[in-house]
């Protein structure tokens, strides 16, 4: 992190008060340390400015610009590419994530505040695009929602200059393909309103209006007020839901304001409360759920108007909810304004990204990422349902203070439409963690989610993207081509073949004998693993296995059978021979004795050497010998001895070397 | 269009009205007959303008679901068909049946059109191709068959700018921004005056907008009633304008402008935010506004006070009023509304007692 980026002190005198007490908030050493301020990566320069920004179930990244030009980028790689044409400008639409994972988009632009009536579907695992029926009528700047049950409220965006708003709410439905008009919930709203899913199973606005609002969907609509906002009008301020019923509002308005606030839905009579304020006023900027609940505010400007440029706020700010507190830490280098957005990856960084004449990116790592060693999801299950207790494997699972799991973001005009966070019940185990999913869709939408977990320093691991479903997860496809092969007196491996790409992992099933049908689980091997080896079994037996896989949705199918049969058992060699000793007994005679270790030996072998390195085989003796007399040999010259038992399964291991000399010659 | 509720002074309202201090409406409040225009054969329709016979223009959606600029005449609803593509949008009629708005080319794009029942839609765009770009609209005609307008400069969302057009004798004519970045205009009245609105950005809500009133070549800077955005949005042939402008706390209020004086015209009781989008020579105003139901409200403004339109039309007739859109120099208004769930454009009649 180089000082400049983090005292970038040009422009108007907010921001000269901003770094004034970014300066105060710690001493240039500590204040550059990652692990308190964080870090932004270098710009990458983008074909595009991107106005609108998805992370996919896919783990890529969908943006798209003023047109009808929408690009992939890849977190892993950086590599962007093209992807498919909606075929109408897509540009100023309202976007929710479906429970199947696909991106569902309302309106678009004509013209300035002249909207789009379409809709449509990105099926991000194919990359096409789907048309929908049209809306009532065109939307610029609509915002989406997407329901417990997994429909999409769209409200807002302009009809055309005349006509003005649309008034009317509609309710996509997905199971019948068509609209629900919320007719007795007509309003005139701001356009791109903050709408978030309550715990009451209602529709929360939060900003730009002071007046905050449910809007029941069922039946035919109806708004009810909740609230007074202690800050006036926010405009191009940004909302989150921080925790289950809990949302933060902060800045927005002309000229902007550094205050925030919040409301807890959770209770009888919600009210809204100010907190601690940001460092600097922003408006036009975004907030981002963190994996450890905490809530970054990144890019917007401070200054008056409405999107002025000349008044960037470069340093980032993170809001801690148990202290309502703002936190300044490292700033970036481009001006992330009108038409940016921000959304976290799932490797926890955040990408900052878009604003108009900003073809380009930062990402930054919060200070977590620098606090030490991550834990590791080592394996997840793609799908899960509602309270269900799922497990994930790590080998960290003792150093796991807190799971956490964020809906994949989709943002637009300093709003992530359906950002939340929910907080996990889990325990550990053996090899992992038994996580609990949300009870109720209300706190949690179905659709994909960016599990995390993290320790006691708050480090959080790289996620794995779940999705939850109210619908019954189909069981997986059935593994197939068991093969079985012994591989010793105990050891059988097994190998398969996966053919599904959702099972939560496999269960290995055995029996005795070759035509057995009495088969239990002997092992319950991850996803994606596709052998086993099954060891301590008794020689010269016969096994057949089997193996199936299985997710929430249950178990498949069985795979073939398959058997194999350990190899017999003999005898095994004899044990060493030891405590070797040899005595000169003549000019021509060396004896040698030995204690004998075995019980199982045919006999002993005795091996001479000249130099103690070659050592040739000279002589048998039978079973419990002890001893052995060389004669024939060469006065005054070294023999090198060792001795080995054997039987019919081979050789023991050598007894030690033992030496001597022939006496003189004569 | 930015509308807000506040209920603050809700309770307090229903208690007045349970204790008849507040009574429905004065005794000579007008009532009115509601007429449903009908659609093209899907469920939905809207008006904007009428004229002094009592002909109206809107748009209407056919069973596949396109919009028709239409005109209603004689109680009977006429498809004014579009410049080739799939949609087209009605906005003012004039008084001797020349109707203006926007329409699809083949490629698409939308046009500024003109055009009377029973002729063919002329595209204003063929006598000029300034305004053969992404978007033109035609928004307001006077007696004179003067068209104003606005059309963007170019494709590009970041490179285009809003720039307004009069159509008048055949001719076309680029009459600038009138002082913002973006010009847009909305009415012309027979003396030649125009109201409308520009701005230092044209790209998003919230940005800061000035209404004008443009009289004797000069630019009327009409005020705001506290915030930054005041919109104009009709104007009679006394020179009176209405509108709405946002207030200090950024809710938007019906205002009128009149003498050189902008006035808030308030807003339905239990409600915060309100919208007037026609005024006739008598200095009646339409509007509309939320309610203490916290739903849109079709209101009429005269004499000081602003009344429920949906409180002077037969009860148990099916309709909540949701907006009102223009009143004519008879009274006739015309706007829109829910009829048994649909979206439909009405015309209100007053009933002569």
């Amino acid at each position: 992190m180089s000082p400049q980026k983090l005292y970038r002190c040009r422009g108007l005198w907010p921001r000269v008060v901003m770094c004034w007490s970014f300066l105060i908030a710690g001493t240039s050493v500590s204040a550059q340390d990652p692990s308190i301020v964080g870090q932004w990566s270098a710009v990458q320069t983008l074909p595009i400015v991107a106005v609108h920004a998805h992370l996919l179930p896919t783990g890529k990244v969908l943006i798209y610009p003023y047109t009808d030009d929408p690009h992939l980028w890849d977190p892993a790689t950086g590599t962007i590419t093209s992807a498919a044409l909606a075929g109408f400008n897509i540009f100023c639409t309202g976007h929710a994530f479906l429970a199947d994972g696909r991106l569902f988009v309302a309106g678009g632009h004509i013209a300035n505040n002249v909207g789009e009536a379409k809709a449509a579907i990105y099926d991000p695992f194919t990359n096409s695009w789907t048309r929908l029926p049209n809306m009532n009528a065109g939307r610029w700047y609509p915002s989406n929602t997407t329901l417990p049950n997994g429909d999409v409220l769209v409200v807002s965006g302009d009809q055309d200059t005349t006509v003005g708003v649309n008034t009317l709410p509609q309710v996509w439905q997905t199971a019948t393909n068509s609209w629900r008009n919320l007719t007795n919930a007509q309003l005139g709203l701001n356009l791109y309103p903050a709408m978030h899913l309550a715990p009451n199973g209602k529709v929360f606005m939060s900003i730009p209006s002071e007046i905050t609002r449910y809007l029941d969907t069922s039946g035919s609509g109806l708004w009810t007020t909740v609230a007074i906002r202690q800050y006036g009008f926010r405009s191009y301020g940004s909302s989150a839901m921080y925790d289950d019923g809990k949302i933060l509002v902060a800045g927005g308005g002309d000229p902007p304001t550094n205050t925030a606030e919040v409301i807890d839905l959770n209770v009888a009579s919600p009210s809204w409360r100010f907190v601690g304020s940001m460092s600097s006023p922003r408006r036009q900027f975004d907030l981002t759920l963190l994996p450890d609940g905490n809530v970054l505010a990144t890019g917007g400007s401070s200054g008056s108007g409405f999107d002025n440029s000349t008044a960037p706020v470069f340093v980032a700010e993170i809001w801690n909810p148990a202290t309502e507190q703002w936190t300044t830490v490292a700033g970036n280098t481009k001006y992330h304004g009108y038409h940016s957005n921000a959304l976290l990856l799932p490797d926890g960084r955040v990408l900052t990204t878009g604003g108009d004449d900003q073809p380009n990116a930062e990402i930054f790592s919060p200070p977590y990422l620098f606090k030490g060693a991550r834990p590791t999801i080592s394996s997840a299950p793609a799908a899960v349902g509602y309270g269900q207790t799922f497990f994930v494997q790590t080998p960290n699972a003792a150093s796991i203070t807190k799971v956490t799991w964020i809906r994949l973001p989709s943002v637009t005009h300093a709003f992530d439409m359906n950002q939340r966070i929910n907080r996990l019940n889990f325990s550990q185990a053996s090899g992992g963690l038994n996580v609990t999913a949300p009870a109720s869709a209300n706190l949690c939408p179905p659709g994909h989610y960016m599990i995390f977990i993290l320790d006691g320093n708050g480090v959080p691991s790289v996620a794995k993207i779940i999705q939850i479903t109210a619908v019954a997860v189909t069981p997986p496809a059935a593994p197939s081509g068991l093969a079985a092969t012994a591989i010793s007196t105990s050891q059988i491996n097994l190998s398969w073949v996966d053919n599904a790409n959702n099972e939560t992992g496999f269960k290995i099933e055995r029996c005795l004998g070759s035509a057995c049908t009495n088969f239990s689980q002997i092992a319950q091997p991850a996803a994606g693993v596709v052998n086993y080896s099954d060891t301590g079994l008794a020689s010269s037996t016969s096994y057949t296995y089997r193996v199936r896989s299985y997710n929430s949705g249950g178990d498949s199918s069985y795979s073939n059978t398959a058997t194999a049969t350990t190899s017999a058992a003999g005898p095994a060699p004899p044990s060493a021979p030891i405590n070797l000793t040899v005595t000169t007994m003549s000019a021509t005679r060396i004896d040698l004795k030995w204690t004998d270790t075995s019980n199982n030996e045919a006999g002993f072998r005795i091996e001479r050497s000249p130099d103690g390195n070659t050592f040739t085989e000279i002589a048998t003796v039978g079973e419990n010998a002890t001893a052995y007399s060389n004669t024939g040999l060469t006065c005054n010259t070294f023999y090198h001895y060792r001795v080995r038992s054997f039987n019919t399964a081979g050789n023991s291991a050598f007894s030690n070397n033992a030496k001597k000399k022939t006496s003189q010659c004569r | 269009m930015r509308r807000r509720i506040r209920c603050r002074s809700g309770l307090v309202l229903a208690q007045l009205i349970l204790l008849g201090v507040v009574t429905a409406q004065p005794a000579d409040a007008q009532s009115y007959t509601v007429t449903d225009l009908g659609t093209f054969g899907g469920p939905r329709s809207a008006a904007f303008s009428i004229n002094n016979s009592g002909e109206v223009a809107g748009f209407a959606e056919t069973v596949d679901g396109r919009h028709q600029a239409f005109v209603y005449v004689s109680g009977a609803l006429f498809n004014l068909g579009t410049l080739g593509g799939a949609d087209s949008y009605a906005y003012r009629i004039s008084d001797s049946g020349l109707v203006i708005g926007r329409a699809n080319n083949a490629e698409g794009k939308n046009r500024a059109f003109v055009t009377i029942l029973n002729g063919s839609m002329f595209d204003i765009s063929s006598l000029d191709s300034r305004l053969g770009g992404s978007f033109s609209v035609a928004l307001g005609i006077n007696g004179l068959g003067q068209v104003i307008g606005y059309f963007h400069t170019a494709d590009e969302h970041m490179a285009s700018q809003n720039r307004v057009f009069l159509y008048s004798n055949s001719q076309v004519t680029d009459l600038g921004t009138f002082g913002g970045e973006d010009g847009i205009v909305t009415a012309i009245n027979d003396s030649g005056q125009m109201v409308g609105s520009y701005g230092t950005e044209s790209k998003a809500d919230y940005a800061e907008r000035t209404a004008f009133l443009y009289t004797a070549g000069k630019v009327i800077n009409l005020g705001t009633l506290g915030g930054k955005v005041t919109v104009a949005t009709d104007l009679n042939n006394n020179g009176q304008v209405v509108g709405y402008s946002q207030t200090r706390r950024g809710n938007y209020h019906a205002c009128i402008y009149s003498s050189g004086t902008l006035t808030d015209v308030g807003v339905l009781p239990g409600g915060t935010h309100s919208l007037a989008y026609g005024i006739n020579n008598s200095g009646e105003v339409v509007g509309a506004s939320d309610s203490a139901k916290s739903t849109l409200h079709a209101f009429v403004y005269s004499g000081g006070q602003m009344r429920d339109l949906n409180t002077l039309i037969p009860t148990n007739s099916g309709w909540v009023l949701t907006e009102a859109r223009e009143i004519n120099n008879g009274g006739q208004i015309v706007g829109n509304g829910i009829k048994d769930g649909q979206e439909r454009a009405f015309l209100l009649t007053p009933i002569v007692k």
